[in-house]
């Protein structure tokens, strides 16, 4: 657009030029004429007034020969670029752009060192923060060491994407494996203590309890589907193994643990725990108001 | 216009405990809990409890909200004895899908009049999905008026 705009206002500009001259050399002419009359000879005048014609012829031609650029100029123009044309202009403007180009190629090497800057920086930076963890590292051994002062976990809280339903259910599936998994961990760390330090004497003790609170449901003509199959404890843990129809006869109503339960057949405030077995029911309970063992993740 | 602002905000942060305390505890009325043979017969006492009007003792049982488990762990059941009797109650913790495997804890009164148990939460906890209730084996006549983490 820019270039149009140039090549349309040079040529206009040699036009106005031409006319203007035109008018002047006009007005050059008839001075010359009153001139002659009263001064110079007929003859140069006539040589004068030829040369000034062949001058003028000239001009017209170059005039004429400037319209004919223009219109091609801007035929040109009017037309899609070819490849040729974008050359010859690229080539015409080659000493601006090598101006500019000079230019930007200074500005580029002058972020370049930027750059270079800010990276050595970083790198300084980073080194720095390193050492300084190693030395709050071994600091914090060393306080460990000295003085037994027990290190918090910290947690950074992090922004929880949202899940596709695909993520939820595979992050389901993962918790629920987790428990599981934390279930039966639990069962066996509470088998393990059990085989730790026999206790006979609580053994036989519960064993007491729960037999008679099974003779006093058989006594009141309700007999419970289950028996007592082993009581063993140990370290304030007891484990009783029922086996039978831990069902019940009839599904709607209480089965035999909440018949049992409804005895009082475990003391007040115990922690217990029921896991069904293949033959019936494992009963973990606390002694005398223990808690049972935890689970150690 | 900034004293009545002020009272306003006064106001509001006097309210919202108190509106809390009312709902946590009008959200576990008795009339919650239900026996757990279908069968069973019991009657609504005093329109927030619910009462044993069978011939013989019955399991109860009533539902503990999510929230409710976000309290100390403790929770409190008020029990209604019209003449001297025993009541022996169970906080049950399930984990979900966890074949049967659940925790206990328990807790028992005896006498007569208005009584409130406190049944410590069972240890056992593995995750998110653990489900809680609490199991009142109760007399006829015993009626049972709050199920709640408040006192």
């Amino acid at each position: 657009m820019l270039r149009k705009n140039y090549v349309a206002f040079v040529v206009l500009g040699a036009i106005l030029l031409n006319a203007v001259f035109s008018l002047w050399l006009y007005g050059h002419q008839s001075a010359l004429i009153e001139k002659s009359s009263s001064t110079a000879g007929q003859h140069e005048l006539l040589a004068s007034m030829k040369r000034q014609s062949d001058f003028i012829e000239a001009l017209q031609q170059d005039s004429a020969a400037l319209k004919e650029r223009l219109s091609a100029s801007l035929k040109k123009l009017e037309s899609p670029l070819t490849k040729s044309d974008v050359i010859t202009m690229l080539q015409e403007l080659e000493p601006e752009v090598g101006v500019s180009i000079k230019a930007l190629q200074a500005q580029i090497s002058e972020v370049q060192q930027q750059l270079e800057l800010v990276a050595q920086k970083a790198t300084e930076n980073e080194e720095r923060k390193v050492l300084m963890d190693s030395q709050v590292a071994a600091d914090t051994d060393t306080l460990v060491e000295n003085q037994q002062i027990p290190i918090a976990s910290t947690t950074i809280e992090v922004e929880t994407p949202e899940l596709n339903p695909q993520q939820l259910f595979q992050q389901f599936t993962q918790q629920e494996a987790e428990q599981q998994q934390n279930i039966q961990m639990h069962i066996q760390q509470m088998d393990s203590h059990l085989l730790s330090t026999p206790d006979y004497v609580g053994a036989s003790n519960v064993e007491s309890a729960f037999q008679s609170a099974l003779d006093n449901k058989v006594q009141e003509n309700a007999a419970l589907p289950v028996s007592l199959s082993s009581v063993n404890c140990s370290g304030g843990l007891c484990k009783v193994s029922l086996s039978g129809n831990m069902d019940g006869d009839n599904p709607a109503g209480p089965g035999p643990l909440l018949q049992l339960l409804a005895l009082g057949v475990i003391p007040d405030n115990t922690d217990f725990m029921t896991v069904p077995t293949e033959s019936g029911l494992d009963i973990y309970l606390g002694q005398n108001g223990q808690a049972l063992p935890q689970v150690s993740q | 216009m900034k004293y009545i602002l002020s009272a306003g905000l006064l106001a509001s942060l006097l309210v919202l405990p108190l509106g809390n305390a009312v709902a946590g505890w009008q959200s576990n009325p008795g009339t919650q809990c239900k026996p757990i043979s279908s069968s069973h017969s019991y009657g609504v006492y005093n329109w927030s409890g619910i009462k044993n009007t069978g011939s013989r003792s019955a399991w109860f049982v009533c539902p503990v909200r999510k929230d409710d488990q976000a309290n100390d762990g403790t929770h409190y059941i008020v029990l209604h004895h019209p003449t001297s009797r025993t009541t022996r109650c169970y906080y049950n913790r399930q984990t979900w899908n966890s074949a049967g495997t659940t925790a206990w804890r328990n807790a028992s009164t005896t006498g007569s009049g208005t009584r409130t148990l406190a049944i410590p939460a069972p240890t056992g906890s593995y995750g998110a999905y653990d489900s809680n209730i609490a199991l009142c084996y109760m007399a006829p006549g015993t009626s049972l008026r709050q199920s709640t983490w408040l006192k």
